[in-house]
């Protein structure tokens, strides 16, 4: 099973980085929104620090709302996601390998590049190491919500804000938290609590997301 | 306790019938009870200490507040039973629920802004009560919007179920976020095991309205299930001698 | 009278409360009932088809 699982993961990043305009789309949004806030509200240095934290987890959450269109629908009209579903392998593995790679291609660039947004808010020093460790804790969560999201309405043809309206009540608590844990550093509270919950959090959705969507996308699918 | 009376209701046409006769019982008991407790509430039970009269938007805030979460837990009770039986009186529970269960949560959230402005100085604040109230609300509006958005009707059943069973995580958020974190929104008056913190002549119109609001969502929901299952059945000959026979005597 | 009107200066919010509670749920019970309604004439046509066929 491990072949198959890693055949299904090359075959994605592979297929993922054919479609590098889709990979380019979340990154260059991240940048932009978060850079959208700094150029509209003026360059007050206290506020920039206030919002930064909010404003980074918001744009990493419309990156990957926008970035998840994808995820499951050009499988779907291809054909192939309905074999994967029919073979006997466990889809709940495949599903799992599916959305690790959509992470690697879509979320990975965003925690690279957070740093840099990061320092353009007038973050310094340890706070921006905080910032990249958030959006790591979160950034799988968000996947997951996602690709639960995608799957409940890859058979819908024309989905439009749906999608959205199911992702943000599940990801408010990460949104909270995540917000909260990049103040505090900030601020120079301990910043340990609101990490152990996105941890706790992203346990809890990396463990049971990919079997709910396994059976989203059979119910979808068939 | 008797399995096999359970698995009965699982027929249509019985629980067709079943919401067809109690569903005027709970209206006018409901009707009742909720006279009852608005005029003691509003007018019997004595003015608050501290909050003077804008206390009696409890009688409005609490039971709503409290029917919204119970409709997302039958809600989900439903789909959980929908998924593993395929059953189509339990996918019309489930949809029936949705949408008096948002409106209770608008209710909910309208009169809590209403108490909240004179009594916090504020209509709104970000707590972890109020927010995951709201959170609630569009719950409901996702899973009303997902149902919709499917057509083929078998499939939108069993994605809004599961849809609803992710969104029951925010149930217990809801109802324990005052005992977890220090919120604006006060804590619980009324426990299963602790003498209630409220004067007793403030309780019991308390306990009326909690009341009449079940029952009157409970009068929604069989009308609405009926309605559901009708149109669900319209082939079958169940429904067609019942509405033959509806015609006859009409 | 007038004091049961005022509610201690609250009147603004808690006949508010009152009106917007009663409105929606004599609406959800409108809706509730037309949908009934509609949703029987709706097996009602789809009877007439069919025996139409038959």
């Amino acid at each position: 099973m491990i072949d198959v699982l890693r055949i299904v993961f090359l075959r994605d990043l592979k297929v993922s980085l054919r479609r590098w305009t889709d990979v380019l789309t979340s990154l260059i949004l991240f940048v932009l929104v978060s850079l959208v806030f700094p150029l509209t509200l003026g360059n007050d240095s206290t506020m920039l620090l206030k919002i930064v934290g909010p404003v980074m987890l918001v744009s990493a959450l419309l990156a990957n709302l926008l970035a998840m269109q994808n995820i499951f629908r050009p499988d779907v009209i291809n054909g192939s996601l309905e074999q994967l579903t029919l073979s006997s392998y466990p889809l709940t593995w495949i599903i799992c390998t599916k959305i690790f790679s959509f992470w690697l291609i879509t979320s990975l660039p965003l925690l690279l590049i957070s740093g840099f947004i990061a320092s353009s808010y007038y973050v310094t020093g340890n706070s921006i190491l905080i910032v990249i460790l958030t959006l790591l804790l979160s950034t799988p969560s968000l996947v997951h919500i996602s690709a639960l999201a995608a799957a409940l309405t890859v058979a819908i043809r024309y989905p439009g804000a749906l999608m959205a309206l199911i992702i943000i009540p599940l990801s408010l608590p990460i949104m909270i938290f995540g917000s909260k844990a990049i103040e505090f550093s900030i601020s120079g509270i301990d910043v340990s609590a609101p990490l152990y919950f996105l941890l706790g959090m992203m346990f809890f959705t990396c463990s049971l997301g990919p079997i709910v969507t396994a059976s989203a996308i059979r119910i979808s699918i068939d | 306790m008797n399995f096999k009376s359970i698995y009965k209701l699982g027929s249509p046409p019985l629980f067709y019938k079943l919401c067809i006769a109690l569903e005027p019982w709970f209206l006018i008991s409901s009707i009742l009870l909720i006279a009852v407790g608005m005029y003691s509430g509003l007018f019997v039970a004595p003015p608050d200490d501290e909050m003077g009269d804008a206390f009696r938007i409890i009688y409005f805030h609490v039971p709503s507040a409290y029917v919204s979460m119970m409709a997302y837990v039958y809600m989900g009770a439903a789909a959980i039973i929908g998924l593993i039986w395929r059953s189509n009186v339990a996918f019309s529970l489930a949809k029936s629920c949705a949408p008096i269960g948002a409106s209770f949560t608008f209710l909910a959230l309208v009169t809590g802004m209403l108490w909240g402005k004179p009594m916090w100085g504020t209509a709104w604040v970000w707590d972890a009560r109020l927010t995951s109230e709201l959170i609630l609300l569009f719950l409901y509006l996702a899973y009303m919007m997902l149902h919709l958005s499917i057509p083929d009707r078998a499939k939108a059943d069993r994605s809004a179920s599961l849809l609803a069973i992710v969104g029951m995580v925010n149930i217990p958020i809801i109802h324990y976020s005052v005992v977890w974190w220090n919120t604006l929104h006060q804590a619980s008056t009324i426990s299963k095991f602790a003498k209630p913190s409220i004067a007793t002549e403030m309780l019991w119109p308390l306990i009326i309205m909690i009341l009449a609001y079940t029952l009157l969502f409970a009068a929604f929901l069989s009308k609405r299930t009926a309605a559901e299952l009708a149109v669900r059945e319209k082939r079958t000959r169940w429904i067609q001698t019942l509405i033959l026979g509806d015609k006859s005597n009409a | 009278m007038p004091e049961i009107f005022a509610m201690d200066g609250y009147g603004f919010y808690v006949w508010g409360s009152v009106l917007i509670s009663v409105a929606v749920l004599i609406i959800n019970w409108i809706t509730a009932h037309n949908l009934f309604k509609s949703n029987i004439n709706e097996v009602k046509l789809f009877m007439n088809e069919t025996k139409d066929k038959n």
